[in-house]
């Protein structure tokens, strides 16, 4: 599986690229007001509004810092639509080959994880994040699935 | 492994110093051949993304991203626009295999016209070939300092020709093509396809089969 690598607080991630739509540089994003703790606010791609999910926030680690290696990554959801939701990370700069994950793992916190190197990754089901009922919930009022 | 930029401290190229720019005493050469190959290597380079984005970066593609889509342009053809003398060609990008700096052909003895001599692009020989000549174009006066070698290619037919300045490419579409003024006389107009307005100039679209094919029966 080939697999998009990302940093979110100290958790070394990454989602299978057959998930992702796109990733495009993190932008300048007008806020969500009211909206959830984690929204990033939203941006406008190519003429459709775009709420963005800052993995940080989610993770409790804090605020996604704003660098060049931020990158949003753009996933469609609900799955197979042709909306987007974005979600933000730092150090989106890696394509890898990763071991296919039995299926059934066990998907604790963020996603499961994934024995890489000496370290642990951890696989991103962004379905599964965004299906949360606390995410899919707020999900409209920022523009999503409208 | 937490962040892979712990690697190394940014004020400790390792490198210079023990690397293939230095004394070689690094353990991993033997494993990874060159630095270019080694993972601190590669992580000292993505340290360059770990700065903050300047503001005029996250204006230029908040801008860049927000247009919708542009639908309505139909068709499109990519053609390298250039210049010979004073009559801006283009060709469609199919046939264009690269654009090189300007490099003056080796002559072939007793051959003249059309074949300018034998160029080495990347350790092959090419045919080069006067393409002002063949299509009639006067050749211009001095050697400007943007001439550029194009080769082209199609199937097993390779060319190069120099061109007097390279523009770029451009994604026209089909139907700004408008057919070639047929007042005009010249052999341009008869390997021309159409006519085009880009940058406030007319280009002429060449027709690749028709120059391909003029290019075998005069010059071999």
């Amino acid at each position: 599986m080939l697999a998009l690598t990302f940093q979110v607080g100290a958790d070394r991630m990454a989602v299978d690229v057959r998930r992702v739509r796109e990733v495009v540089p993190r932008v300048r994003l007008a806020p969500a007001t009211g909206g959830p703790p984690w929204s990033a606010g939203v941006f406008v791609h190519r003429g459709r509004v775009v709420p963005v999910v800052d993995l940080y926030r989610l993770a409790g680690a804090g605020e996604c810092p704003p660098l060049l290696s931020s990158r949003i990554v753009l996933v469609p959801f609900p799955p197979g639509s042709d909306r987007l939701v974005g979600l933000l990370a730092s150090q989106v700069a890696d394509v890898r080959e990763l071991p296919d994950l039995p299926p059934g793992g066990v998907a604790g916190g963020l996603g499961a994880p994934v024995a890489d190197g000496t370290g642990v990754l951890r696989l991103l089901d962004p379905d599964r994040l965004l299906a949360e009922p606390t995410v899919t919930a707020a999900l409209p009022a920022l523009g999503a699935g409208a | 492994m937490s962040t892979a930029l712990d690697v190394l401290a940014p004020a400790e190229p390792c490198w210079p110093r023990i690397g293939v720019w230095g004394d070689r005493s690094c353990p991993e050469l033997a494993a990874v051949t060159h630095c270019h190959n080694c993972p601190v290597f590669a992580a000292a380079g993505r340290r360059f993304l770990d700065a903050p984005s300047p503001d005029e970066y996250l204006d230029e593609w908040t801008a860049r991203l927000a247009p919708p889509p542009d639908d309505e342009a139909g068709d499109r053809v990519g053609v390298l626009v250039f210049r010979l003398a004073d009559e801006w060609l283009a060709l469609p990008v199919g046939v264009l295999v690269e654009v090189t700096h300007d490099r003056p052909p080796h002559r072939v003895p007793h051959r003249g016209g059309l074949l300018a001599g034998l160029v080495n692009v990347r350790g092959e020989l090419h045919l080069c070939v006067r393409l002002d000549r063949l299509l009639g174009i006067d050749p211009a006066p001095a050697e400007p300092a943007g001439r550029r070698l194009v080769l082209i290619r199609r199937d097993a037919d390779g060319w190069v020709f120099a061109a007097d300045e390279v523009e770029r490419v451009r994604r026209v579409p089909e139907r700004e093509v408008e057919p070639a003024p047929p007042t005009v006389g010249r052999a341009a107009a008869r390997r021309t396809r159409g006519v085009f307005h880009a940058g406030g100039r007319a280009v002429g679209l060449l027709d690749p089969d028709r120059v391909f094919q003029a290019l075998r029966e005069r010059v071999r």
